[in-house]
């Protein structure tokens, strides 16, 4: 028997088959007692009996037992129901709680006016069907109320009943606090996408597009229906070959995420730098089910590095034409020194024959001059090499003790001329440092050599010190000293002070220069200390290793 | 003591006839080259104790005319001559195996005596011939 007949059905199915079969039996009776020859009321009393014999499996299967059914299913349904539910009549009061709201707020809560015991401001809602006139009141509706509970947001259900044989409305409460707030934040993230100047594209896992911000449309020039539904290859240019692609799709089926610039093209065929970043999103097993790609146009920052890139080419270059030019000019110049140098070095030293003493001090004079250009020039080109980054040392363990004896050893000749005594004040030991051996020379034979220069009597000291890491190498003169104005400058190329008449080279002033420069390329310091009518000490200090 | 044979490679035909008499000074027998095919040429044909190189000829320079040189033999003293002063060429000739480097400006008498000091050592080195 089906339960969801309706009462009245229920209650006619009911009279119906009791009609039936009490005539049925009636009429079975009739002849049995025609036959048997019973008195009247002993018929009538069998059949009452009968009849009701009848009338109980058929009552209870109609009626009671749906009805029984009936009522859990109700019981079932009002204790079930994971909502408040309440009924309040025309003016709002409470007529009947649920058992549930019952056992969050009390049962005291009949005959209070609906919003006095649910709203915290204790005003009726602002949609309330209440307020609005009867009609209202005949239909089903749903109105949103917060602040209620604590400020809780409900969704209020309302529909029309008869309750105790008055109009009465049946309301179900609804705590929707949660799915608001969720909401608020997916609709602030969807505006947060929406506005946000990167580019964001979703796909599925096949790179099926699903979504793409505003923010794409403007990039690429793609609108959202043109782009949904297909993948990002409307974007290709081309400029990324297979083995990029096969990268991508195996990082991002890993599970990785993967970034790179790439090139695109654009719905008006304009190509485009892009910083791509792809993230595959996992459901809770792990499984991926969609990409998340986020876009940044980068071509202004590649626009700039490109020509950053070539401003730097082109300086190179022309650096490397500037060193060029110099290593010729060199090579050009030196050439013919060397041819004159050698030719009259040849006569001096009287291979084609002796000369007059008289003869010989021509020839000496020219030499020595021939010399000092050659001297010159080497300063000048090695301050241009030294300039132009091209130079590079050629380092190895240098004993800087036994460099210094030679060099010292070299220009004894010339401190002799001039009266200036050679004092070593080092030990023998050695004291090794990684540098390049030439550019120590000519380090130390310049300062040995511009003290020698710059003094008239007295001596010239040369000192080396180990001081563990580093070395540090001093020469000192007796001569005029330097005035304190002048000591910041004269390391700067071709400056030079103290034009006194007199022998010797004055060179272009690029000594100290070129001292500095070699000093500077192995890490290390110089510097000068002076007093006017003492003397003067430079000292510089190099490390022992290469860093 | 059979005199020391040096190949002298220059294209500047005024150095070539300086240096060829200052080293038949020194008590050398000089043979000269404008360039480096004609030096390889000559290499073939005759035996030389020492060569002097100079690396910027014109068509084959100094740097390939060593390698070409080294291909044939590792031994053989080369010395680069240049009128360079830069590290750069010292150490390209250094890593194609030059035996030395003689700047042209420098005092060239001390330069050869260099020179000997170095075929001195080499001729100690010789294996016995004959």
């Amino acid at each position: 028997m089906k339960t969801n007949l309706k009462n009245y059905q229920r209650f006619s199915l009911f009279l119906i088959l009791v009609f039936v079969t009490e005539s049925l039996i009636m009429l079975i009776f009739h002849f049995v007692w025609e036959a048997l020859h019973l008195p009247a009321l002993i018929e009538a009393a069998a059949d009452a009996l009968l009849l009701m014999i009848v009338i109980m499996p058929i009552a209870y299967l109609t009626l009671y037992r749906p009805m029984a059914l009936n009522m859990s299913f109700k019981e079932a349904l009002i204790r079930g129901i994971p909502f408040g539910m309440d009924i309040i009549d025309k003016e709002g009061n409470i007529l009947y709680t649920s058992p549930r709201l019952e056992a969050v707020l009390g049962k005291d809560l009949l005959g209070k006016k609906c919003w006095e015991v649910y709203r915290d401001n204790k005003t009726q809602c602002a949609d309330c069907p209440l307020l609005k006139n009867n009609i209202d009141l005949e239909r089903s509706g749903m109105i949103e109320s917060s602040e209620i509970l604590g400020g809780r947001v409900f969704q209020i259900n309302h529909t029309p009943i008869t309750y105790q044989g008055r109009k009465a409305v049946m309301e179900i409460f609804q705590d929707v606090s949660e799915r608001k707030a969720a909401e608020e934040k997916a609709r602030v993230f969807q505006a947060a996408i929406k506005q946000i100047a990167d580019i964001v594209v979703m796909t599925d896992k096949d790179g099926v597009i699903e979504y793409v911000n505003p923010a794409f449309t403007r990039q690429t020039g793609y609108s959202s229906d043109e782009a949904v539904g297909r993948t990002s290859r409307i974007l290709k240019s081309g400029r990324q070959d297979e083995i990029f692609y096969a990268k991508l799709w195996k990082t991002i089926l890993q599970g990785r995420v993967f970034h790179s610039t790439v090139i695109n093209k654009k719905k008006s065929g304009e190509l485009y730098y892009s910083e791509k970043i792809i993230t595959p999103i996992k459901d809770d097993s792990g499984n991926i089910t969609h990409f998340i790609s986020t876009d940044r146009d980068v071509t202004e920052r590649k626009k700039t590095e490109e020509e950053l890139a070539r401003a730097n080419a082109e300086l190179r270059e022309l650096d490397k034409q500037k060193s060029e030019f110099i290593n010729m000019s060199s090579h050009e110049l030196r050439t013919p020194v060397a041819i004159i140098k050698e030719s009259l070095s040849q006569l001096a030293d009287g291979l084609c024959g002796e000369f007059t003493l008289e003869q010989k001090r021509f020839l000496d004079i020219s030499l020595r001059n021939i010399n000092r250009l050659i001297r010159v020039m080497d300063n000048i080109f090695d301050i241009s090499e030294i300039d132009f980054s091209q130079t590079f040392l050629k380092k190895e363990e240098v004993d800087i003790v036994e460099l210094a004896r030679r060099v010292i050893a070299d220009s004894r000749p010339q401190a002799k001329n001039r009266g200036i005594e050679l004092k070593e004040s080092f030990s023998r030991e050695k004291i090794t440092l990684n540098a390049d051996k030439k550019r120590l020379n000519q380090l130390l034979a310049n300062l040995i050599d511009n003290a020698v220069k710059f003094s008239e009597k007295g001596y010239v000291e040369v000192k080396i010190n180990d001081n563990g890491q580093t070395v540090e190498c001093g020469v000192l003169d007796t001569g005029s000293g330097i005035p304190e104005e002048d000591i910041p400058k004269l390391f700067n190329k071709f400056r030079q002070f103290d034009k006194k008449p007199g022998p010797g080279d004055r060179g272009v002033g690029l000594g100290l220069a070129l001292c500095k420069g070699i000093v500077k390329l192995h890490n290390g310091e110089i510097w000068a200390e002076s007093k006017l009518g003492e003397g003067s000490k430079f000292t510089f200090v190099l490390p022992k290793a290469e860093k | 003591m059979e005199k020391k044979r040096i190949l002298l490679v220059d294209d500047e035909e005024e150095f070539l006839y300086l240096i060829k008499n200052r080293l038949e000074n020194n008590g050398y027998a000089v043979a000269t080259a404008a360039d480096g095919k004609e030096a390889l040429a000559l290499l073939s044909r005759e035996k030389f104790d020492a060569v002097l190189l100079d690396i910027l000829m014109p068509r084959m320079n100094g740097i390939e005319t060593l390698k070409a040189i080294r291909a044939e033999n590792k031994s053989l003293p080369v010395f680069m001559l240049t009128a360079y002063s830069d590290s750069i060429n010292f150490s390209l000739a250094n890593d194609f195996g030059a035996s030395g480097y003689i700047v042209k400006t420098s005092d060239l008498q001390k330069e050869i005596e260099n020179v000997n000091a170095v075929l001195r050592i080499a001729d100690r080195y010789k294996p016995q011939e004959r």
